[in-house]
């Protein structure tokens, strides 16, 4: 039970990186930090105690009842890397050009649209 | 002394020692790419970590010698286009389960083959490859578009 | 065979990246064709429907049943959704042929523009929660990339913003998602609609709810997480604001929402939904009167009107549900329009302050300024046009359940849009033409022809509410929402 409850306070350090810092890349991180807490608890939610990975060997002789890991979280959580991994290359990108035409990373000096 | 018309060539990229190490070990890291995405059926990984191996082993020999080993040959629209290309195979992988009697779109219409080898379990093993194919080209193409950012900005 | 929606665009898109050295009119053309070739698609999808008693059409991929498989699932809600996405995709595609003449490098464009209306078919297409969350990321990125085309420093800060608030929207839904997987083991909707029926845990889905409703109301700008709506509405470039606010604020934000809550997790929230829907009418029509650029003017007053959409949809009777989707309808017509609109005066003046007009361009720009005004007067809600019909129809709705004091809120907020929208054509085109407006000329035809169009079915969306009509386009997606959980009933029957 511990170990969601920690996921979810790695979830809420992601969210405060977010919200309160000001410069720009560490705003990038704390989201990768989300990420990484989400994945995290979907891999989790798919354990039991004393079962192995879900592969079938060779010379295995398959058996009811032998305890596999769920395998699903595993191809999910794979999908999800590939999809934040494309989220924070974007967000890099526009990192970038930020600093070029700004001069700053810091995110309150970069308001230009007002109201 | 005959100083003055000497032109001094600025060696691009990292020190000696890393283009060396780097030179022996991309060769490995591609093999390991290339035999993660051919296994995956059998073993972990499959066509998504071989890719993102790949792409590493590119991005290693783009750190360690400067950019100018990829800015005569390769674009990054080449590397866009083949991206396009491997997402259109998959498409028409994907659509060739159509043309049998009563079929479906991502249906297996392969030989399953005999179990644990290398040439089994149908649709699998190629659309591995093409999704190897396809995702390095676009980790590839963010990369390049990264990278090459500085370039126009220095003309 | 209904994956041909989502499959037609992206083969587009690969096709114009591999021959993009062609010549500009081209690219806009093929676009336009594939795009309409959807649009005819919808269409005989409803007749096949209609035929059918609107039971679902149920698409296994692969081959493989319900456990183990991923369904696409197309039902009444999804017909409605397919025919105003591509609908309004094909629209903003002509008009992009004409209007992106001052930019460079149009085929990545099309290309963007492309994967989004793919990623929104995808979307509403979907039967399984995980498939919709990665197209609506999808979405999400294709909009942000959209939204910074031009790279001017506006562009780029709205761009980071909306990322922003997009991707932590997207890992709150994740975070339920990863819950509801927990508790019953299976992604299918239908599957965990009829698995919670069977065993509740009120505590868990209210914790599920909750999480889902706050990613989601990111994503379709309720009020207090509506900061990232008007700096990406008035920076991107005009026919992808249209898109944007059209399409993007219904499709990823209300339709999810009200998929989830209402068929799969059958949580009542009407309360909730309610009292966001008023405040965001309240805040959005207030904030409008006071903005200065065009854009950030109809950015704020789709705030508003999205509050409409969600009242109704709280109000959780069939009538609330028939009048919010009417109303969603009238609102991406006529929303589209305003954009499309402002999108032709500043491709003819190169000018979006409000103070700078000085008014008077009717007289130069004659139709371009009769279909604005048609597009406005809809909105606020003027008879005989659409935008009438709906929102009596939704005051009706309020009044029948009894909530008198949200009913009087509606009719006041309405008169504030009518105030704004008004100041917005006094400003614009009605007046005196100054002396640096006199050599410009009407928008060209290719520009043109998608306005009157839309003109056009914005003042006879009122006979969506005749008899033979209605009940083949409108009360069948009705009828989805009312019907709740029965939808996982009825989708499991049929992929035996």
């Amino acid at each position: 039970m511990t170990e969601y409850i920690l996921c979810f306070i790695l979830f809420c350090i992601g969210l405060y990186a977010v919200v309160i810092k000001r410069h720009i890349i560490k705003i990038i991180i704390g989201i990768g930090i989300m990420e990484y807490a989400v994945n995290l608890l979907f891999i989790l939610i798919g354990y039991k105690h004393g079962a192995g990975f879900p592969f079938i060997e060779e010379n295995m002789k398959v058996m009811a009842g032998v305890s596999m890991v769920d395998p699903l979280p595993q191809a999910i959580v794979m999908i999800s890397i590939i999809i934040n991994l494309t989220v924070v290359a974007i967000m890099v990108a526009l990192a970038v050009r930020i600093y070029e035409k700004y001069g700053t990373f810091d995110i309150t000096k970069i308001k230009r649209l007002k109201g | 002394m005959g100083n003055d018309n000497r032109q001094v060539t600025e060696i691009r990229g990292m020190s000696l020692v890393v283009k060396t190490v780097a030179r022996i070990s991309v060769g490995m890291i591609l093999m390991f790419g290339v035999f993660t995405a051919f296994y995956g059926h059998i073993n972990t990984g499959g066509g998504f970590a071989g890719g993102v191996i790949i792409a590493l082993a590119m991005i290693l020999m783009l750190v360690s010698y400067g950019r100018d080993i990829f800015t005569n040959r390769f674009d990054e629209y080449k590397a866009l286009s083949f991206l396009a290309l491997g997402v259109l195979g998959f498409l028409v992988l994907m659509s060739l389960g159509l043309f049998v009697k009563d079929g479906y779109f991502c249906m297996n219409i392969f030989d399953k083959g005999k179990p644990f080898g290398l040439i089994s379990s149908g649709v699998i093993l190629p659309s591995n490859l093409i999704v190897l194919f396809a995702e390095s080209a676009g980790l590839l193409t963010i990369f390049l578009g990264l990278v090459y950012f500085k370039v126009w900005k220095g003309k | 065979m209904i994956f041909i929606f989502v499959i037609i665009p992206i083969l587009t898109a690969i096709l114009l990246t591999l021959f993009n050295k062609l010549d500009r009119r081209w690219l806009g053309v093929v676009t336009s064709a594939a795009l309409g070739v959807n649009l005819v698609a919808a269409f005989i999808l409803i007749s096949k429907l209609a035929g059918n008693g609107f039971q679902p059409v149920v698409y296994k991929l692969g081959g493989w049943t319900v456990p183990m498989g991923i369904l696409l699932v197309a039902d009444g809600l999804t017909a409605f959704m397919l025919v105003l996405i591509n609908l309004i995709s094909m629209i903003c595609a002509v008009y992009s042929i004409k209007y992106m003449d001052k930019f460079l490098d149009e085929w990545k464009y099309f290309v963007l523009f492309l994967m989004l209306t793919a990623s929104f078919n995808g979307a509403v297409l979907s039967g399984d929660i995980f498939n919709m969350f990665v197209f609506i990321e999808m979405g999400t990125i294709s909009a942000a990339a959209l939204i910074a085309f031009d790279t001017a420093p506006e562009e780029l800060e709205s761009a980071f913003r909306y990322m922003i608030f997009g991707s932590a929207a997207a890992l709150f839904v994740m975070l339920g998602i990863a819950l509801t997987y927990a508790y019953t083991s299976t992604l299918n909707m239908a599957d965990v609609a009829v698995s919670i029926v069977l065993n509740k845990n009120v505590a868990l889905i209210s914790f599920i709810t909750v999480l889902f409703i706050i990613g989601f109301f990111t994503k379709s700008a309720v009020v207090p997480f509506h900061f990232w709506l008007p700096d990406a509405h008035s920076s991107a470039p005009s026919p992808v604001s249209a898109m944007l606010s059209g399409i993007l604020v219904k499709v990823l934000g209300l339709y999810a929402l009200t998929r989830i809550i209402f068929n799969v997790l059958g949580a009542d929230v009407s309360a909730v939904l309610m009292a966001f829907g008023v405040v965001s009418m309240i805040v959005g029509g207030l904030l409008a009167v006071y903005q200065k650029d065009i854009k950030r003017l109809l950015a704020y007053s789709t705030i508003s009107q999205v509050g409409y959409i969600l009242f109704a949809f709280g109000l959780n009777t069939q009538l609330g549900f028939f009048a919010g989707l009417f109303h969603m309808f009238n609102h991406a017509v006529a929303k589209s329009l305003m954009f499309l609109t402002s999108g032709a005066v500043m491709y003819a003046t190169d000018e979006r302050i409000l103070d700078n007009f000085g008014g008077g361009l009717r007289k130069k720009m004659p139709l371009t300024s009769i279909t604005s005004f048609i597009g406005s007067m809809s909105i606020s809600g003027l008879p005989p046009l659409g935008g009438f019909w709906s929102k009596l129809l939704i005051v009706i709705a309020a009044v029948q359940s009894g909530k008198y004091g949200y009913a009087l809120i509606a009719v006041v907020v309405s008169i504030i849009t009518l105030s704004y929208f008004i100041k917005w054509h006094k400003e614009i085109f009605f007046g005196e033409l100054p002396e640096k407006w006199s050599n410009i000329k009407e928008s060209p035809l290719v520009m043109l022809l998608p306005m009157i169009i839309l003109a056009l079915l914005c003042a006879v969306s009122g006979f969506l509410l005749l008899p033979g009509i209605s009940s083949n386009f409108l009360e069948p997606a009705a009828k989805v929402l009312s019907g709740g959980v029965e939808y996982g009933k009825t989708v499991l029957e049929l992929a035996k």
